[in-house]
């Protein structure tokens, strides 16, 4: 049989690619840039106003001493950063693209292995472009609309970040209206195929954002708690599944969902258990919906109830199912302060670091469960079927948690060192007056503690330190500049790995390839035929979730946390 | 449904109307077999890995 499709389509997609890139180069887009990346334009503005202000005082002194006019070389923005990835890549993959594309159109394909690589390309490029429309245009214009219509006052909340508006979300509706309106071309469809392959490789880097000390930093309790609400819902929803005949698949991915956090873990354990498309897209959207009610919800009962930040915050990060609607929540309960939003983070962190011991349970459950015996050696199967990119996510974690890409106690690349303050970043002297000033009103000795190393060192000494003088900032009556110090200070402190933002990239593009692939899989009839179970054992469990949570937080949170 | 019947409906378009179709017995088909599309899939996370040691560290 022969793949190749003959079709001028990939050689169009490579010329796209490269005008795109052209354009980018010779500036001739900047005005839509500017529009589509809003802030990093007004830092690229500022940059480039205090470069052109630094050159002319440098060119004025030293014309005034005789001496010719100093070089000065224009520091690259975030803005600019972005146009010439944009421009490379156009370059590149256009490149490709029409080499390939000409190739295809006068090459007569012969049965075997160059046809059938050569088959996926197209396919391949046509979810490329579609993934830079999302990352590069539509994802930038949602954030954009929903803070325009919050600032607008037209909503009070941000509906782009509460609904999930983001690269992940808008590439699987794309890929759906495009397979449900126009179908797949032809020549697309070998390539669709390897969405999956994209998307396994992004989970096992996922691995590489979670670290075993960042959980051990956490607190045994709220790790217990946590763990508690985190397996049971798990184990509820599996059980729950198989009660109600749901197929495995469906009741793997969703539980998964349901149980940790939402969609990035509805993503990771997807191809655990070999979920279709319409599954994710169908616990996608159970999970987004009943967050999204949550939202709203929590912050009313804790009001009702009188709920401390602490006692919201604990709840709102174990009760609600997405990252974005606990953040959500939280600042909707707490507007002004951070410690509701704090801990709500902090065991939203926990709850996501359960991910590598749900995808180990859920392959092993998947494995036994699909074949279907209680008779076959357990041990045997998982031998032969254990899916293997598994192991390369835990493999990940385990060198993430051993430092092998961030200091050990990282989350997601970010992690505090007091060592890597840079001369230019220590404090003020200005900064220091201020904060000396303020040391009367410090409430208890660690405060004061803290407070005195800050001033005695200019940098903030350790991570706890850090976290009590960020409450610190919020005492009421506290001079501006001293809290801004103190804000200086801990961004100092905290630091990005270089190797784990690189993978980060890495991840965003893979996600936003793979979703596309699986959205372009996602028909009406796969919608239709995942049927209502699914909804009823996600509102069950959901509301357990919720109450549950309710209950023993009121019951034990402000003996512990 | 047995796993391997499950492994070769997803292989063949994953949904039952409207995906794209692909023939799963082709001996080279890396995307579609799911342990050589786990192996692909480990390799290129290595690659990815070792290049940002090698570039970002």
């Amino acid at each position: 049989m022969i793949y190749t499709k003959k079709s001028p389509a990939l050689l169009i997609i490579g010329f796209l690619m490269l005008v795109w890139g052209g354009l980018n180069a010779n500036g001739q887009l900047d005005g839509l840039q500017a529009t589509l990346q809003k802030s990093a334009h007004s830092d690229h503005v500022k940059v480039n106003e205090k470069y052109t202000a630094e050159l002319r005082v440098a060119t004025e002194m030293a014309q005034s001493e005789g001496k010719p006019a100093p070089e000065m070389k224009k520091p690259e923005s975030k803005f600019d950063h972005a146009k010439a990835l944009q421009t490379k890549f156009g370059y590149f993959f256009g490149g490709v693209f029409a080499l390939l594309g000409l190739f295809i159109l006068v090459w007569k394909p012969t049965k075997g292995n160059l046809d059938y690589y050569i088959s996926t390309v197209p396919g391949m490029a046509f979810i490329l472009i579609i993934a830079c429309v999302v990352r590069w245009g539509l994802d930038p214009m949602f954030t954009n609309w929903g803070k325009a219509v919050k600032d607008a006052g037209i909503l009070t909340w941000d509906f782009a970040k509460i609904f999930n508006l983001n690269y992940v979300v808008l590439g699987i509706v794309l890929g759906i209206i495009i397979v449900n309106v126009f179908k797949i071309p032809e020549w697309a469809a070998n390539g669709v195929r390897s969405a999956r392959l994209f998307l396994k490789t992004g989970v096992i880097l996922l691995g590489t954002l979670y670290s075993a000390a960042e959980l051990a930093q956490l607190g045994i309790m709220s790790v217990a708690l946590i763990g508690v609400f985190v397996l049971g819902s798990v184990g509820l929803v599996l059980f729950m599944g198989r009660r109600m005949k749901c197929p495995n698949t469906m009741t793997g991915v969703l539980s998964a969902g349901l149980g940790v956090c939402g969609v990035s873990a509805t993503v990771a354990a997807s191809p655990v258990v070999q979920a279709k498309a319409g599954e994710i897209a169908y616990t996608i959207g159970t999970i987004l919906l009943w967050g999204v009610g949550c939202m709203f919800l929590f912050p009313t009962v804790g009001h009702l109830l009188g709920m401390g930040p602490v006692q919201f915050g604990a709840w709102a990060g174990t009760g609600i199912l997405n990252s974005a609607q606990v953040a959500g929540s939280a600042l909707a309960f707490d507007p002004n302060g951070i410690e509701t939003l704090k801990v709500a983070e902090i065991f939203n962190i926990t709850r996501v670091l359960f991910l590598p011991i749900i995808v180990l349970w859920l392959a092993a459950w998947f494995v036994k469960h699909e074949q279907g015996a209680e008779k076959v050696n357990l041990g045997q199967v998982l031998v032969a079927k254990f899916p293997l990119f598994v192991l390369g996510f835990i493999a990940m974690f385990a060198l993430s948690s051993t430092g092998a890409f961030a200091p050990p106690g990282h989350y997601q690349g970010k992690y505090f060192s007091s060592s890597e303050v840079k001369e230019d970043k220590l404090l003020k002297p200005k900064e220091v007056r201020a904060l000396e000033g303020e040391v009367s009103k410090m409430r208890n000795p660690a405060e004061t503690k803290a407070l005195q190393d800050l001033i005695a060192n200019r940098k903030m000494m350790t991570r706890d330190q850090g976290e009590t003088l960020k409450s610190v900032a919020k005492i009421a009556g506290l001079d501006a500049v001293a809290a801004g110090a103190i804000a200086n200070a801990d961004k100092a402190a905290t630091h990005d790995s270089k190797i784990i933002k690189n993978f980060r990239d890495w991840l965003a593009w893979l996600f936003a390839f793979g979703l596309i692939g699986l959205g372009m899989q996602i028909t009406t009839a796969a919608i239709k035929q995942a049927g209502g179970k699914p909804l009823i054992i996600g509102s069950v469990v959901g509301t357990l979730k919720a109450v549950g949570s309710l209950v023993v937080v009121l019951m034990f949170v402000k003996e512990f946390v | 449904m047995a796993m391997n019947d499950h492994n070769a409906e997803m292989s063949a378009g994953g949904e039952p109307k409207g995906g794209p179709k692909f023939d799963r017995g082709h001996p080279l088909s890396i995307f579609v077999k799911d342990r050589n599309e786990d192996m692909s899939a480990l390799l290129f996370a290595f690659l990815i890995a070792m290049s940002g040691i090698i570039f970002f560290k």
